[in-house]
């Protein structure tokens, strides 16, 4: 016990030695729980069963009517993540009427008491203003990114199955589109 | 030199100075790369859909509506990334000035909650940026080698914790999870670079889900072993090596990038041995005054 780091760190200071346990309690709580609290992290990533699906979904981005967005082109992933996440959540935002799912999420855990965090919605969550601000600012991003001017924007939800040994594709269609006013 | 109390390895002032330029060089290249990724806060285009979930420090920065006015105005956002980038500068300059240590500290965080909102999804890899710089924070040498110290079980629970969870919500028993983990998250990479040779290698996987379903499992073991690091001290290049080795294949099947985490790696070297064989190669004696 004595050779133990936190009765080392008892013996040396005592309010570090409280604020570590604090820190470890937290942890632990925020762990048995499952929802994280920056800086109380759950490292829980993969830890669920993956349901098998029949179609897989690849957003594709198409600028100025020519230039497909290769977000793997990039070497550094920080990029690929701002050129595919985004667009994946504006996508779900979309899928779920327009109501940002953590909203639908919250509503669903919380039931009636949903209403007393009602007020945070403007603040925290994504209201339709700013969804359809969304195609704008990917616009500006790419331009960014890919140092072309950008004066069109088209997304394409590809559907596409595995074989065996490969990805087919089933079908494209158009999720959406802008233009430069 | 320092000297082992109980298991912990205490470094001296003068070691815990090279250990900060080593920390907070690391973060200046960290923060280069953020910058070749268009990442840095002035170059997110004032973005405009958020991602706070159920965190509720998120939920707190956007009470405050931080993330939105920092990102909103581009010369804000402009200050926030050079007054970042001082920080962390003058903290590898001057390791033992505490207020830019703190500094770096308070933008780092707001960078990394704003990165993550915007980014839509709560990445990990900053985290260990995050929390690299606290034993910084301290005054006297003895506190800093216990926070370091808690910083290396930090990096253990991350492993430990990830295994814990897998091994309890029994995903190591579906024996097509580490196809299915490959499936979401390569098929965008499988349709826009299908001719490439990284390409026909996960096709070449895809042929085996016994292989990757090994990988998993290998991965999930692997992170159970950090659990050693709990009870001593013997098994720390072990450790540093698995800590290297998990990463890849991370990035590999689930192109999730971890390797900016690495920082906390750090806490698994005994700089201790390093420095005296950085001494004896040198020639320096014990005592002698050496460059940091």
């Amino acid at each position: 016990m004595k050779k133990t780091f936190i009765y080392q760190v008892w013996l040396h200071n005592r309010k570090l030695c409280y604020l570590l346990i604090a820190f470890c309690v937290v942890t632990g709580i925020t762990n048995l729980l499952g929802d994280e609290v920056t800086p109380f992290f759950v490292w829980g990533m993969y830890s669920e069963k993956i349901k098998p699906v029949q179609q897989y979904e690849v957003l594709k981005t198409t600028i100025n009517d020519s230039m497909v967005v290769d977000p793997y082109a990039y070497h550094t992933t920080d990029t690929r993540f701002y050129l595919i996440a985004p667009v994946a959540w504006y996508k779900k935002i979309k899928d779920n009427n327009n109501l940002d799912p953590t909203i639908s999420f919250l509503q669903s855990k919380l039931h009636g008491h949903y209403e007393n965090i009602r007020f945070l919605e403007p603040s925290v969550f994504n209201m339709p203003a700013r969804q359809q601000e969304f195609l704008s600012w990917y616009a500006r991003y790419l331009q960014q990114v890919t140092n072309t001017p950008v004066h069109s924007l088209r997304i394409d939800v590809v559907k596409a199955h595995y074989t065996s040994h490969d990805l087919v594709t089933d079908s494209v269609y158009l999720f959406e589109k802008w233009e430069k006013p | 030199m320092g000297k082992t109390v109980t298991h912990i390895n205490f470094y001296t002032p003068l070691q815990r100075t090279r250990i900060a330029r080593i920390v907070f060089g690391l973060a200046l290249v960290s923060l280069l790369l953020s910058f070749f990724s268009h990442t840095l806060l002035h170059q997110l285009q004032q973005p405009v859909l958020k991602f706070p979930y159920v965190d509720t420090t998120y939920w707190v920065m956007h009470y405050l509506q931080l993330p939105e006015f920092i990102t909103g105005h581009f010369g804000v956002a402009v200050l926030f990334d050079l007054a970042l980038f001082a920080s962390c500068l003058l903290s590898f300059l001057y390791p033992l000035k505490r207020l830019f240590i703190w500094s770096f500290i308070v933008l780092y965080f707001v960078y990394f909650i704003t990165f993550n909102t915007f980014g839509c999804h709560h990445t990990n890899h900053k985290i260990g940026f995050l929390l690299i710089a606290i034993p910084f924070t301290v005054a006297d040498y003895k506190s800093f080698n216990f926070l370091w110290q808690g910083l290396r079980y930090f990096m253990c629970f991350a492993f430990a914790d990830a295994f814990l969870w897998k091994f309890f919500r029994l995903s190591w028993l579906y024996n097509s999870e580490g196809m299915l983990i490959l499936k979401m998250n390569q098929t965008a990479f499988l349709y826009l670079e299908r001719h490439t040779g990284t390409a026909a290698f996960y096709r070449w996987l895809l042929q085996y889900p016994g292989l990757l379903q090994g990988i998993y499992i290998t991965g999930m073991i692997m992170e159970g072993l950090f659990i050693i690091g709990f009870f001593t001290r013997k098994y720390d290049r072990f450790l540093l090596l698995l800590s290297l080795v998990l990463p890849i294949g991370f990035w590999l099947i689930a192109d999730t990038w971890f390797f900016e985490l690495l920082i906390l790696s750090l806490t698994f070297i005994n700089f201790n041995r390093l420095y005296t064989r950085y001494r004896f190669a040198k020639g320096i004696k014990k005592g002698d005054i050496t460059p940091v």
